[in-house]
């Protein structure tokens, strides 16, 4: 049951009759009577909320950042033609428009309702619950009810690093063509034979192969492919931390997604595993094409954590999982506390098995801070930054002489620069 | 797509995470746009019907006024019959009136108080006529005669319809108005003999007429006084006054007596017994009408009040800048004015930065930081910018602050100065921070300057080795 404003309207006008009339009591109750009437006439011919059926379509994911059109489609079973606001009611991040339509459903029939999410943050978004103002004929007084008609948009990481694909691939088809013409490369894989020409190494003359052609041959090597690739997050509380508007850990899954995705046209294998205090999500390896996707809709849901990562439970996750040689990329922060307690005591034992790449975020409101000079607090403040970039360089300094490739890089070249270290490595055949 | 469907509404929305929330400004503007047109209206109106109402009651029974509505003519004609007719703001005291007889008539009557229409009553039994026009019930309550006001329509008849012999002389008159008067059921008839004429005597008559005593002598037989109470004075207008017997009516009720007062009674006096407050005032309609506007509320409340399904609950991610650390330990530094660990991290930032310009390799040092060998990068620096190795290996590597030496010109060198000229306002032949003992022991303002003086030096230092 619910009113409108045509009802308050009626007993407004009403106000006015009692005022001129001559007899102002009974008027009153005369017009009450008359308008509690109409109500009670409106709500019984209005159509019925309960006898309605829902139904939606369209897509169930799209990446942060892309409208998700909806189609909500309304049947009428009831014996009534329906005139009713209806509230398809998602949560805010939803960012569904327009909030409540205006529908008329003759009975039997079915009506369709568009509305356009713009969702304003990764994960999964359900609508919350649908309700019906259904009025009378008079636009009096009717029935309102609910329904509920669940659906799930997830939503992607945005992947605004795509843009840097092509660039990578571009070198990774420079990597693997220039090992075949230089052939002493680092890779190691036999790939082909072919003619020997004036500048050729001799020593990758295949001889056998020579012997059994009538011209001398040359064996030629690509990079190792079939490679393993451990993206390791950390979704601990240093996650959280915004850089620009985007917390690290967003940052983060960009630079998996780019990685992921060159290692994948690289013909590697790509594993993911994200790990706070306990593990959240393990992916494991593959190298079809629709890895990607499978990763995208796994990153989704992802959050940070409020807990302390737990290094060591990361690096023995990293051990149970993989027992091949891989390449294990460490997306963390490097905050000092955190990493020399928890990931140096571990690390020996992750190096001496894997190679190991720490991909770290440089916060550019430090470089702000450090160039600070405006008044003294400024250079307060620059000197604490100046005293975290320090820090960091130890750090930095101490992971690499222990075998450990470190990328600190701003947000604008993360993802590139954790690809580029991957393409270097591959080219180098440390894989 | 069919018929039905609904096309979205909104256009491309912000791309922010910040939305709009409450009502959009064209809204709020029309709202107000409206609002100030019904604000005019009702202004107008209010201002229109003062200035109607005021022309229209200004004259209304002033016997100065020759307007429709004075009575001005009764007035000459009174005076050509001998009568000498006064008018008046109040009731003459009585002991004016006890030597002879007159006629009071009292235009409103209510604003009259309780002592004074006893006293006109009194003036009855002593012999005076006394004409209150328009009396309601206030008025007749006030009085006790016996009289009220009819809620029985006296309907059109202007016949007289009674004995009363001025009544029956004027015959048809046009005494009309709202008010009417019957004798009351059960009421107190005070020793008066009631006439009641005009209108549906006696459930509703125009005219009531007592007279004291009650012997069955005619009213206006003898020289004995009266209580006329016409329901309106409509009769007695310029306007009205030639009509039918209006003035055979008049002159036999108010020219019995030779002197008359015409008593329009100051509408501010006090303790007036028709005297109401503004609800008194309002129609009887608006108070039923106030209840009807109590049941709009609680209409309007019902139909605001019914939400389309409650506000939609969602877990909300933690915000924190990841620079927040930072800047708190510097807000920290700033606060507990820790300078020589500023000066040493500042110092250490420009060492490394310097030593990577020139290419030097950093080696992990004792402390564990990764540190270039200090002759190598003195040597160095000072070979690209041509200043003193001394100095800058006392700028890099001293403890402390600097001393003010600095005469640079610039910006930075202007708020070193508004620094220090505040720190230090009068006393040149201070040796200012010549050294950093001597620092430690002046104001921490001045300390503070020096630190802001040791970035601004090595940020020169920086520059002039090249880097940006």
């Amino acid at each position: 049951m619910a009113i409108s404003g045509r009802a308050v309207a009626l007993a407004l006008f009403g106000a006015a009759v009692v005022v001129l009339s001559p007899a102002p009591g009974l008027t009153l109750l005369l017009v009450d009577g008359l308008i509690v009437m109409l109500l009670g006439i409106d709500v019984a011919l209005a159509g019925a909320v309960r006898s309605l059926e829902f139904s939606r379509s369209g897509p169930t994911s799209a990446r942060l950042g892309q409208p998700v059109p909806l189609v909500l489609g309304v049947t009428n079973h009831g014996p009534r033609t329906v005139r009713a606001r209806i509230r398809d009611a998602w949560p805010p991040s939803a960012g569904a428009r327009p909030r409540t339509r205006e529908v008329e459903i003759p009975a039997g029939e079915r009506r369709f309702v568009e509305s356009t999410l713009t969702p304003t943050r990764r994960g999964d978004r359900e609508p919350f619950r649908i309700t019906v103002r259904s009025l009378g004929p008079l636009g009096l007084a009717g029935r309102q009810g609910r329904h509920s008609c669940p659906w799930r948009v997830r939503v992607l990481p945005p992947f605004t690093s795509r843009r840097h694909l092509p660039a990578a691939l571009a070198r990774l088809r420079e990597i693997e063509g220039e090992v075949a013409i230089r052939g002493a490369g680092a890779g190691s894989e036999f790939d082909s034979l072919r003619d020997y020409v004036i500048g050729d190494d001799v020593r990758l003359i295949d001889w056998r192969g020579s012997a059994r052609r009538a011209a001398v041959v040359v064996r030629s090597y690509r990079p190792e492919r079939d490679r393993r690739i451990v993206c390791v997050l950390d979704t601990g509380r240093t996650s959280a931390g915004r850089v620009g508007d985007t917390p690290r850990l967003d940052h983060a899954l960009d630079a998996a997604l780019l990685l992921t995705s060159v290692a994948l046209r690289a013909g590697d294998r790509v594993s993911l595993v994200a790990h706070d205090s306990v593990p959240r999500l393990s992916l494991p390896g593959s190298h079809d094409h629709t890895f990607l996707a499978r990763v995208s809709d796994a990153m989704a849901t992802l959050e940070p954590a409020i807990v302390e990562a737990d290094h060591s439970g990361i690096v023995s996750t990293v051990l149970r999982e993989t027992s091949r040689r891989s390449l294990v990329v460490l997306f963390t922060e490097l905050a000092p506390a955190v990493i020399e307690e928890g990931l140096l005591p571990a690390l020996p034992t992750l190096t001496a098995r894997h190679t190991v790449v720490v991909a770290a975020l440089r916060d550019p409101r430090i470089d702000e801070l450090v160039a600070g000079r405006d008044d003294v607090r400024a250079v307060y403040a620059a000197a604490a930054a100046e005293q975290t970039q320090l820090r960091r360089r130890e750090l930095t300094d101490l992971l690499r002489r222990r075998g450990v490739e470190v990328v600190d890089a701003s947000p604008g070249s993360y993802a590139a620069a954790v690809t580029d270290t991957y393409l270097t490595l591959k080219s180098l055949g440390r894989l | 797509m069919t018929a039905g469907a609904i096309m979205t509404t909104s256009g491309g929305g912000p791309g922010g995470t910040a939305l709009r929330s409450g009502p959009r400004p064209p809204v709020v503007r029309r709202g107000l746009r409206v609002g100030a047109v019904v604000g005019v209206l009702v202004l107008g109106v209010a201002i229109v019907s003062a200035l109607v109402t005021r022309t229209s009651s200004q004259d209304a029974l002033d016997i100065r006024s020759t307007k429709p509505a004075g009575t001005r003519a009764l007035a000459q004609i009174l005076r050509d019959r001998g009568v000498s007719v006064s008018a008046r703001d109040a009731v003459p005291p009585d002991s004016q009136a006890t030597s002879a007889p007159d006629t009071l008539v009292v235009l409103a009557p209510g604003r009259l108080d309780n002592g004074t229409l006893t006293a006109l009553l009194g003036r009855v039994w002593q012999g005076s006529d006394v004409v209150l026009v328009g009396a309601d019930d206030a008025v007749l309550d006030a009085l006790d005669v016996g009289i009220r006001t009819a809620s029985h329509d006296p309907g059109t008849t202007a016949t007289p319809r009674c004995a009363l012999p001025e009544a029956v002389a004027a015959g048809t008159t046009s005494l009309t108005g709202s008010t009417a008067y019957t004798t009351a059921i059960g009421g107190h008839r005070a020793d008066m003999r009631v006439v009641l004429c005009f209108g549906d005597p006696p459930r509703a008559a125009r005219l009531a007429v007592l007279t004291p005593g009650l012997d069955e002598v005619p009213a206006g037989a003898n020289g004995g006084g009266r209580l006329v109470l016409p329901g309106s004075a409509d009769f007695l207008t310029n306007h009205a006054l030639n009509r039918d017997g209006n003035a055979a009516l008049a002159l036999g009720l108010l020219g019995r007596h030779p002197a008359l007062s015409w008593i329009t009674p100051d509408a501010g006096a006090p303790g007036g017994v028709g005297q109401r407050g503004v609800l008194q005032l309002l129609p009887p309609g608006v108070r039923w009408a106030l209840l009807q506007i109590v049941i709009v509320v609680v209409l309007l409340a019902l139909w605001r009040g019914r939400r389309l399904g409650p506000p939609v609950q969602e877990p909300l991610p933690v915000i924190v800048r990841a620079a927040e650390a930072v800047e708190g330990r510097g807000r920290l530094y700033a606060a507990a004015r820790a300078r020589d660990r500023a000066a040493d991290a500042l110092r250490t930032g420009a060492r490394i930065r310097l030593a990577e310009r020139a290419g030097l390799p950093l080696r992990t040092g004792p402390a564990g930081a990764p540190e270039p060998n200090p002759v190598a990068l003195v040597a160095s620096i000072a070979e690209q910018t041509g200043r003193s190795p001394s100095e800058i290996g006392s700028l890099l590597y001293g403890s402390g602050m600097p001393p003010p030496t600095d005469a640079r010109p610039g910006p930075a060198r202007r708020t070193l100065d508004r620094a220090r000229s505040r720190d230090l306002p009068s006393d040149p032949a201070r040796p200012a921070m010549a050294a950093p003992a001597a620092g430690a022991h002046s104001e921490p303002g001045g300390q503070d300057a020096a630190l802001l003086r040791l970035a601004q030096n090595l940020d020169d230092l920086d520059r002039q080795a090249g880097g940006r």
